[in-house]
């Protein structure tokens, strides 16, 4: 009989020990649960944030790119003009694009003639320019882009003697989100 | 006499138990409170020194001469100005830390960028800085160069040229005062004598070159136009030297791109044939102002001088 009551307080106290140990666990696996809703919300949070400011450095670039010293015409076309790139030297940053990767940003960056019109899209490449409509510096565009429109500029012979040729173009500045 | 021995242990026992579980538990929720709001504030930090980085995009790469634009943050800030002279065209990079709880948060975290010079102390403390910029040619455009002051930090330039008295009034800053007479300078404020000696920042225009006092010596670096003028002000000597280490990296990598751009227009009747080795390999060995600037200045000025005479200008 002494040995009955015994056992039953063992299991009765067992069971407490049981119910407290699940009730802890269930507490923590709540919070936990919790932790990871909140951690997961912060990181979407922090990807939005992220692709907010790819954007934004997209905006700002493209209306100040076609004026920076790589892309500028200068004073080559005889008067300074502002938003006008000049296609020779664009031609010539695209043979050495390898060295410019990343310097404006994580930003691709693409001009495309628009007027005079061209059918079909053509990449400028050593050997067809300047018979093409798409300057594609990194990977072109990709994803998201920025856009501006500009003047672009280069010079031409006829008869021997050189002149400037200007023509209406877009500059885009584009951008992969992160997901 | 065996019953109350484990009455006695039972109750202890659970109470132990959930002491225990429950210590953990609160435990590893301070320690995670704690974490979050660490990577919080890095998140906070770094997101500001990218958002820096960005707002001073219209700065640069712009038409006007010189333009500034007042800076404010929500709280006080630490920018630390950090430059790599190394890789193609080196590196601009930028920390900032916060003051949070009267702690100032420390990340250590650096943001990026390859294609901005920033000539500021190595840390500009404060929560509005004056930011302007001024384009920097040599010969051709290569960079605009930004100057971050910190609105706190008064200057005063004694007998300054007229000319930069002008444009530092046009500027419009209120932590800027210009005198004729050191003596008329706040004695809080760092003097910078034009003419003479004897202020913390002493610059001798016509002869290109600034000192300035740091610690017990006594710096000592050269310059060419205004543009590196007021970096030299407005920026420790290292810094200063590490930037114009970094432009000279640019001024080799455009003007490998103007003899690229010579070939493309020899193609179309132009003479653009010059000569920029000299300028190049100038760029490529430039390692101090104080030593190779001048050399340098000879080579830019030749090439300013051939691109000038050209049927098809290059730049």
């Amino acid at each position: 009989m002494n040995l009955d009551i015994n056992q039953m307080a063992n299991k009765k106290s067992q069971m407490k020990i049981q119910q407290t140990a699940f009730m802890l666990l269930g507490v923590t696996l709540f919070f936990a649960l919790v932790g990871m809703a909140f951690v997961g919300l912060k990181l979407s949070g922090m990807k939005g944030e992220a692709n907010d400011l790819k954007k934004q450095n997209a905006q700002l670039l493209v209306s100040k790119l076609a004026n920076s010293p790589e892309f500028s015409c200068g004073d080559s076309f005889y008067t300074s003009k502002s938003n006008c790139i000049d296609a020779d030297k664009v031609m010539a940053l695209k043979a050495q694009e390898v060295k410019y990767s990343g310097f404006w940003g994580t930003s691709n960056i693409e001009i495309r003639r628009i007027y005079p019109k061209t059918n079909g899209e053509v990449n400028c490449t050593k050997t067809n320019y300047p018979n093409c409509n798409i300057i594609a510096l990194h990977a072109g565009r990709v994803g998201t882009y920025e856009e501006n429109f500009v003047i672009l500029c280069r010079k031409e012979a006829k008869n021997g003697v050189s002149y400037d040729k200007c023509e209406m173009a877009k500059l885009m500045v584009s951008f992969e989100n992160v997901n | 006499m065996s019953n109350k021995k484990r009455g006695f242990l039972e109750m202890p026992f659970g109470w132990m138990f959930a002491l225990i579980v429950g210590g953990i538990i609160l435990f590893m929720a301070i320690y995670f409170s704690i974490q979050f709001i660490k990577t919080e504030r890095t998140q906070e930090d770094v997101t500001r020194s990218r958002e820096i980085g960005i707002i001073m995009n219209p700065l640069e790469i712009s038409f006007e001469e010189g333009k500034s634009t007042l800076l404010e943050l929500p709280v006080d800030t630490r920018f630390y100005n950090k430059c790599d002279r190394y890789g193609d065209f080196g590196r601009q990079l930028i920390e900032v830390s916060q003051l949070s709880l009267n702690q100032w948060s420390k990340t250590g975290l650096e943001v990026s960028f390859k294609n901005k010079y920033i000539f500021s102390e190595e840390a500009a403390e404060g929560r509005s800085f004056y930011v302007f910029a001024k384009p920097f040619e040599f010969p051709f455009k290569v960079a605009d160069l930004i100057y971050l002051i910190p609105k706190k930090g008064e200057y005063c330039f004694v007998n300054a040229p007229s000319n930069i008295t002008q444009e530092i009034k046009d500027l419009k800053f209120e932590n800027i005062i210009n005198v004729t007479n050191k003596n008329f300078c706040d004695k809080e404020s760092r003097k910078v004598c034009f003419s003479g000696t004897g202020c913390d920042i002493n610059v001798n225009v016509n002869g290109g070159r600034t000192t300035r006092k740091e610690g017990n010596k006594i710096n000592d670096v050269r310059f060419q136009g205004n543009a590196l003028m007021y970096a030299s002000i407005f920026s420790g000597t290292e810094i200063y030297e590490c930037q114009v280490k970094r432009l000279m990296l640019r001024v080799q990598n455009l003007a490998e791109l103007y003899n690229t751009k010579a070939i493309y227009l020899s193609t179309k009747d132009c003479d653009s044939n010059i000569n920029l080795i000299g300028l190049i390999q100038s760029a490529n060995d430039y390692n101090s102002s104080k030593q190779d600037l001048p050399e340098m200045v000879l080579a830019s000025n030749e090439a300013f001088i051939q691109n000038d005479k050209l049927n098809c200008r290059l730049w």
